[in-house]
């Protein structure tokens, strides 16, 4: 016998063997103890996570020796024989091989017969997806309505490709990916049984690398248990497993971020020198990146992040000086460049280029920060024009910002016109309507939005140090004007209009209303009138017809 | 390939120490699992370390209880040290000589027939493999090129490759686990082999071919870790004397912006005159640009070491985005004429491109 491997050695032989696939498990003993199994039964799922496990356990468990028994005895005739694979009355056809129409008519042809010795003749086709749609036809008949002897069980990691007349004809059971504990703990005892000593991180590292299939992990302590002489460490692990040390990621991703070419090139030169695959590098720092803008952003991490606490700390560490936005540059560029390593002749090179095209990059502000720095930037506008009005000779312009220079100029420019008009602000020739005008067109330049809901207002009275404004509009306009931001505002454009400090009242026209009253009632009258005038009543009579509407003209 | 093995011995394979290390623990712990998947780059020596362990597992030499014999002491604990001695296969024995001439009936080996494995040849793979294997110890299937199977064949391996007879190993090489079914991938035992060295490559090349150092030293470099294409570069008919190529390569790139549209096109034209080195000539190219941008963070990452200075200066000219997208110009090309667009219109574009300040 040669050396048969873990994942075969240890193929679950029950269903309470079968492990994290309650859902499925406990559906089936529950079926065979209530006599209620279905006669085509289909298993989907990811690679390795027990499908044909439990196709087979399931044919045992219908085919003991004492009839349906939710727990095969492993011991009968039957049962023997499916473990062995030598079973006359369970088949175990292999779908991707088989897949002609052909193959399935012969299939028919022999459903037909009896049993040889057991209770049911059970058909396990796995990979069935494989099948030709022509094969899957010819299968539908004898599916809906096999003889009473026949089961049938189906095992595929493909569901999608088997036609809705088959899906709809199966009892269909999802098998879900196995997660990191469970499969590390299961291996953890398969390691006592085997009395080899591997330490429990390694252990984990290897679960995790299974990406929840339980075959890719046993294969993969297989792989380390027989490729190593005397005692497992954690680095012959990573060794044997060509898994690229969590650490040299974390160097990666802090080279990146801290924007150090040299240390970069470094880092991959000591990777692609070691053998590792560099498409599998940048999936690696694909979902490394993917797990800093987590951390970064969601405050439960450890439900969406599958990695071990002390990693997430390094995590927080590292994304402390980083923004959000900058992550996810990265995070897109990487993606966008796989295909473009996937493809490469050269993918060393490729990913090189990739790098160093990040640091070409520029880091994006998030749009929040940008409009904050706009309005700062109006905030120093409006300030430096003050500044300028109040003490002539400072400096008026930041040499920084050329945008603002541009705009602050514009403004110095209206300034300086208004300055004739400011040294005899009380004129009393001066008509407090062109005084107001030229006071809106100040507002109107700097605060386009004040100015809208002062349109309408006049000045009710100027004298000295007093400006009595009558805001005339509706109550949106006067609340917004008399807000306590715009009222000082408006003080502070008038004191810089008139030279001095202004005492400014507001005050809302309340007249309006009354003529708004007024013109209703007058409308309201003359509707009336119109409606009782003995010309219409009679041409309403006469003409069986109705008032639509009445118009005023 | 066959041109530099003359033996298939453990050996003889360069610069792989650790797989070939795995490989023998494998076969002293008497633990050769069923279905093994050799992964690494072209012309590392996959496909000769699977024969070698063919035929290690059926050398005459070699006693069959060995493995029993080893088994019962792993059983038992770790294998002591200084028991440990490296197995390989005599080479002289009825069955080694049989298994290096390929005449051995009971290792298979697949190779893919045109550009793909068909469905056929697994099915034949399949009936063959329900009969017992006729004297072999340990019959081997090696599939070499595992990845050019079409999805309907790797399906249809599945269950051959999770349980296959007794007596029985698969053997499966491919470039890399991405371009395999995952079906397929998590039903093997994964084996990396690397990229060789440059400087294994240059002694091999020095030492094996009387290479001259300086030529072996760029097709080193042009290589890229792989012994088979170091070797088919020396070895080819019309040999290329790479260190002026190389030179002359550089030269007309680098003084392409200054010259006149008839001479860029007259470069084009010598390019894809040499269709047989072409892709090695791009390669060339893509690794000067590739200086350039390096050099200008990390100068002792180039390639082109002996041209360091040459390199400062030209880099120091130009901008890293220009650069770069030269270098997105060269790959795009590359995969154009893989495509196979017009060859020399393709180089016409590119030198042009290339031209661009």
């Amino acid at each position: 016998m040669s050396y048969l491997v873990l994942a075969r050695k240890y193929r679950p032989q029950t269903f309470d063997q079968v492990l994290k696939q309650d859902h499925v498990t406990r559906t089936l003993t529950n079926a065979i103890s209530a006599g209620r199994v279905a006669h085509a039964i289909l298993f989907s799922g990811p690679r390795g996570t027990g499908k044909t496990t439990v196709a087979r356990i399931l044919a045992k468990a219908m085919n003991c020796k004492d009839g349906p028994v939710p727990v095969p005895c492993n011991e009968c005739r039957s049962c023997r024989e499916i473990t062995a694979g030598s079973a006359v009355d369970v088949f175990e056809i292999d779908g991707a091989s088989n897949n002609s129409v052909d193959q399935i008519r012969e299939l028919r042809e022999n459903v037909k017969y009896m049993p040889a010795h057991s209770l049911y003749k059970i058909y396990i086709i796995d990979e069935v997806h494989m099948l030709s749609i022509a094969a899957f036809n010819a299968l539908l008949k004898t599916l809906e309505e096999p003889p009473p002897h026949v089961m049938f069980v189906f095992a595929t990691t493909e569901p999608r490709k088997i036609p809705i007349t088959i899906l709809s004809r199966c009892q269909r059971h999802d098998f879900r990916r196995i997660d990191v504990e469970s499969i590390s703990k299961h291996m953890e005892e398969l390691c006592a049984k085997e009395g080899v000593k591997i330490a429990v991180d390694s252990l984990e590292l290897i679960a995790r690398e299974a990406g929840g299939s339980m075959r890719d992990g046993l294969s993969l302590l297989d792989h380390v248990m027989s490729c190593s002489q005397g005692a497992i460490t954690h680095e012959h692990v990573l060794n044997i497993l060509g898994v690229i040390d969590r650490e040299i990621i974390f160097n990666l991703s802090a080279a990146i971020l801290r924007g150090q070419i040299p240390e970069v090139l470094d880092i991959l030169d000591e990777i692609y020198s070691a053998g590792h695959d560099m498409k599998k590098l940048c999936a690696d720092l694909i979902e490394h990146f993917r797990n800093l803008l987590l951390v970064k952003m969601v405050k439960k991490i450890d439900r969406l992040v599958d990695i071990p606490s002390h990693e997430i700390d390094l995590m927080l560490d590292q994304v402390k000086e980083v923004s959000r936005t900058f992550l996810s540059q990265i995070l897109d560029l990487l993606f966008k460049e796989e295909v473009s390593i996937l493809t490469s002749t050269q993918p060393r090179l490729a990913i090189e280029m990739v790098f160093i095209r990040m640091f070409q990059m520029q880091p994006a502000l998030p749009i929040d920060i940008l409009i904050e720095k706009l309005d700062n930037l109006r905030k120093d506008i409006y300030e430096t024009r003050t500044d300028f009005r109040d003490t002539e000779s400072k400096p008026v312009f930041k040499d920084n910002e050329e945008g603002s220079i541009k705009t602050s100029g514009e403004v110095s420019g209206t300034a300086e016109s208004m300055e004739p008009f400011i040294s005899a602000p009380l004129d009393p020739n001066e008509n407090i309507d062109r005084v107001w005008e030229r006071l809106l067109s100040t507002f109107s330049e700097k605060y386009p939005s004040l100015a809208a809901n002062l349109k309408n207002s006049t000045i009710k009275s100027l004298s000295g140090h007093r400006l009595e404004i009558e805001v005339n509009g509706n109550d949106f306009n006067i609340n917004m004007v008399r807000r306590n931001k715009n009222s000082v505002i408006i003080k502070k454009v008038c004191s810089d209009f008139f030279g001095k400090d202004m005492e400014i009242i507001i005050a809302a026209k309340k007249i309006q209303n009354h003529e708004n009253q007024d013109k209703k009632d007058h409308a309201e009258r003359l509707k009336q009138e119109a409606l009782s005038h003995p010309l219409v009543t009679d041409a309403i009579d006469i003409f069986n017809g109705n008032i639509v509407d009445v118009k005023i003209l | 390939m066959s041109v530099y093995e003359s033996t298939f011995e453990f050996k003889s394979i360069l610069g792989q120490e650790q797989p070939i290390r795995l490989l023998t623990t494998l076969l002293q712990n008497g633990t050769i699992p069923h279905a093994l998947l050799f992964i690494g780059i072209e012309g590392v020596g996959k496909r000769t370390a699977a024969m070698a362990l063919a035929m290690a597992c059926n050398c005459k030499a070699i006693e069959p209880d060995h493995f029993s014999e080893r088994m019962k002491i792993r059983s038992h604990g770790n294998i002591p040290s200084d028991q440990i001695t490296t197995i390989s296969p005599c080479g002289r024995c009825h069955s080694c000589r049989r298994i290096e001439s390929g005449n051995h009936p009971d290792i298979i080996l697949l190779k893919p027939s045109g550009p793909f494995i068909r469905i056929g040849q697994i099915r034949e793979l399949c009936g063959t493999l329900a009969m017992k294997p006729y004297e072999a110890r340990l019959r081997v299937v090696i599939i070499s090129d595992a990845h050019t199977m079409n999805p309907s064949a790797g399906n249809a391996l599945l269950k051959v490759l999770e349980e296959p007879p007794d007596r029985t190993i698969l053997i499966l090489t491919a470039l890399q686990t991405s371009d395999l079914l995952p079906t397929i991938v998590s039903r093997c035992q994964h084996i990396r082999f690397y990229p060789v060295s440059r400087k294994n490559l240059e002694s091999l090349l020095i030492q094996r071919y009387n290479a001259n150092p300086d030529e072996a030293k760029i097709i080193a470099i042009l290589a890229n870790g792989s012994v088979s294409k170091a070797v088919s570069m020396i070895n080819s008919i019309n040999r290329v004397n790479w260190i002026s190529r190389r030179i002359w390569l550089i030269n007309e790139v680098e003084t392409l912006p200054a010259r006149s549209i008839g001479s860029r096109m007259a470069f084009a034209e010598k390019l894809s005159k040499r269709k047989e080195i072409l892709a090695e000539s791009l390669e060339v190219i893509k690794f000067w640009f590739r200086d350039l941008v390096v050099c200008k963070y990390h100068p002792e990452k180039i390639i082109n070491r002996d041209l360091k200075d040459r390199i400062q200066r030209a880099s120091k000219k130009m901008k890293v985005t220009s650069l770069i997208s030269k270098i997105d110009d060269v790959e795009s090309a590359q995969k154009n004429i893989q495509a196979n667009t017009n060859l020399r219109l393709t180089l016409e574009v590119l030198i042009m491109r290339l031209a661009k300040v």
